[in-house]
């Protein structure tokens, strides 16, 4: 099976201080890949770089073998790259529909002028899109809260909407930075099955970043342990559970 | 009572022109964070194309102002490609003085080509009167209110319901979450001056049509604008809209009750209300009526 995305060598500094050095890693189609590390260990970064936010020192980033380094978020965006943020890039003045809605802004091809003119080939692709909203809220469980405003949500339903509206992208890879942080067991759940009902649904392969290791060990197909922005090691969960260079650079190392 | 409609009449047909080019200094506001005082050298932009179509070309009348629309919008975008997209995160001081040069640059212009004087536009209304339910008033006034009122709610279509006017109120609101959707902060910020271009320039025509005439003197009734934008908030479209009706009644109101009242008062004083309120404003809710408070002046 070929990759969906190869990471290569990636670097980033910022102001002298290495951020990320010689990071590599590849995700496989429909796979859920997860980043561990400490705080501040670079796996932000490696999102930012992903979703076009950061321009790496040095490294390769390819999406089924097109080459991703430099190109802006929006284009990112078209070619198949959707994530989530981890202090939610929702829109709180938005409804949850306008929110999701946003998601498909890059699939929608209707001009500038027949937006303002109206015509009725916009019409229809608005009426078209908002029912491929409504189904993919219906995934969720959240078909009924589509016209209610974000700042009224719970934010373990705001979590959920972020994923939707990723979903809504039709992406070919789905970043997730910290889906479930700040939130109880059962919400934690919940998102967990929303994530895993994603990848039986669409096949979308996903890169992970959490904090909560029992939830990363339970859906993650394949992990990569980083810290100071170097690779420590990358496996199954089994096998990263078990890795001596993993458990030194969680707990320290033992005198 | 006859007097006080074609009055309010009159001072909404006013007001609506200076809510749409409100409406335009707010869209780009909250677009780009840019407090744009070049607005109304936009207006005149469009008043002046119009009348060089109309009137050096011959072209009708409709078809002078469809063309002073798009001229007036392509000036607009080129302002924003080659001047004030250069001025991102500079301070706010230095944009605002840029937007007050681009302002006196479009004034001088007319008025070196066609000077001072007071022109006719060459439009269809001049000062016929129409009859509605027994009270006289001016065609140009109704033609005024109904322009107005098409474009508001166009621009409220454009925003509520395209993806366009999404991905710019999106935008306004998290530009990094937006371009995470595929939106185009370059292309949002054009968009922004484009539409307040061609805001502008139909307000432009609107002002200077009929008995009002036109001279470069429109760019200080576009200022007008700026009462309005604080009586109505900064950052608020609907804001923008009950603020500029409110000054052109006021204005007018003021106009017919001073020469009536207290003509001690002089001739000019309805010139000085819309300011007036706008301090007061200042003074009182500083944020305007629909605005929000993290919006500070100074």
């Amino acid at each position: 099976m070929t990759s969906l995305l190869e990471v290569r060598d990636l670097s980033v500094s910022f102001g002298g201080v290495k951020a990320l050095s010689g990071v590599s890693f590849d995700v496989k189609g429909g796979e859920i890949f997860s980043i561990i590390g400490p705080n501040g260990a670079g796996k932000t970064t490696i999102f930012n770089c992903l979703s076009g936010l950061y321009r790496p020192a040095a490294g390769a980033i390819r999406l089924e073998g097109r080459d991703l380094v430099g190109l802006p978020p929006k284009d990112l965006a078209a070619l198949g790259i959707a994530r989530t943020f981890q202090n939610l890039g929702l829109f709180e003045h938005l409804t949850v529909m306008e929110n999701v809605l946003l998601g498909r802004h890059h699939l929608m091809g209707t001009s500038l002028l027949g937006n303002a003119l109206r015509l009725r080939s916009t019409v229809r692709e608005e009426r078209e899109n908002r029912a491929r909203v409504v189904d993919i809220l219906d995934l969720f469980g959240l078909a009924r809260e589509a016209d209610t405003p974000i700042g009224v949500l719970p934010y373990g339903v705001r979590k959920l909407i972020e994923i939707a509206r990723a979903l809504a992208m039709e992406p070919k890879l789905l970043l997730l930075d910290e889906p479930v942080a700040g939130m109880n067991h059962e919400e934690t759940h919940r998102i967990s099955e929303a994530i895993l009902d994603v990848r039986r649904s669409h096949g979308t392969g996903m890169v992970l970043v959490e904090h909560d290791m029992r939830m990363v060990m339970t859906i993650s197909d394949r992990l990569m342990a980083i810290d100071f922005g170097q690779h420590v090691a990358t496996g199954t969960p089994h096998e990263i559970q078990n890795d001596p260079r993993v458990i030194e650079a969680y707990l320290g190392r033992a005198a | 009572m006859s007097e006080l409609i074609q009055l309010v009449t009159g001072g909404l047909s006013l007001g609506s022109m200076y809510a749409l080019i409100a409406l335009g200094f707010v869209v780009v506001y909250k677009s780009t964070g840019v407090l744009n005082f070049a607005q109304g050298g936009l207006v005149l932009c469009g008043a002046y194309f119009c009348y060089a179509l109309r009137n050096a070309l011959g072209l009708p009348f409709p078809l002078a102002v469809l063309l002073a629309v798009a001229a007036t919008a392509l000036v607009a975008v080129l302002i924003e490609r080659l001047v004030m997209r250069r001025m991102i995160g500079k301070p706010v001081f230095a944009v605002i003085m840029i937007t007050w040069g681009l302002l006196i640059i479009l004034e001088q212009v007319p008025a070196a080509v066609w000077g001072y004087d007071l022109l006719t536009l060459g439009d269809p209304w001049g000062m016929r009167m129409a009859g509605v339910g027994g009270v006289q008033v001016l065609e140009v006034d109704l033609w005024t209110l109904g322009v107005g009122a098409a474009v508001m709610l166009a621009v409220y279509l454009f925003f509520a319901r395209s993806r366009w006017g999404l991905a710019m109120r999106a935008s306004a609101l998290d530009q990094e979450a937006a371009m995470a959707q595929g939106v185009s902060p370059g292309l949002v910020f054009a968009l922004a001056w484009a539409i307040a271009g061609v805001i502008a320039a139909l307000a432009g025509v609107m002002l200077s049509g009929g008995v009002r005439g036109l001279s470069p003197e429109l760019s200080l009734i576009a200022l007008r604008a700026f009462p309005a934008i604080i009586l109505g908030g900064m950052d608020s479209p609907v804001g923008a809209v009950v603020g500029g009706l409110a000054i052109g009644v006021a204005e007018v109101l003021t106009a017919s009750y001073v020469a009536q009242h207290a003509p001690f008062l002089g001739q000019n004083f309805h010139l000085v209300m819309p300011y007036l309120l706008m301090t007061a404003f200042l003074l009182v809710r500083p944020y305007g009526m629909f605005g929000t408070k993290a919006v500070r002046r100074g």
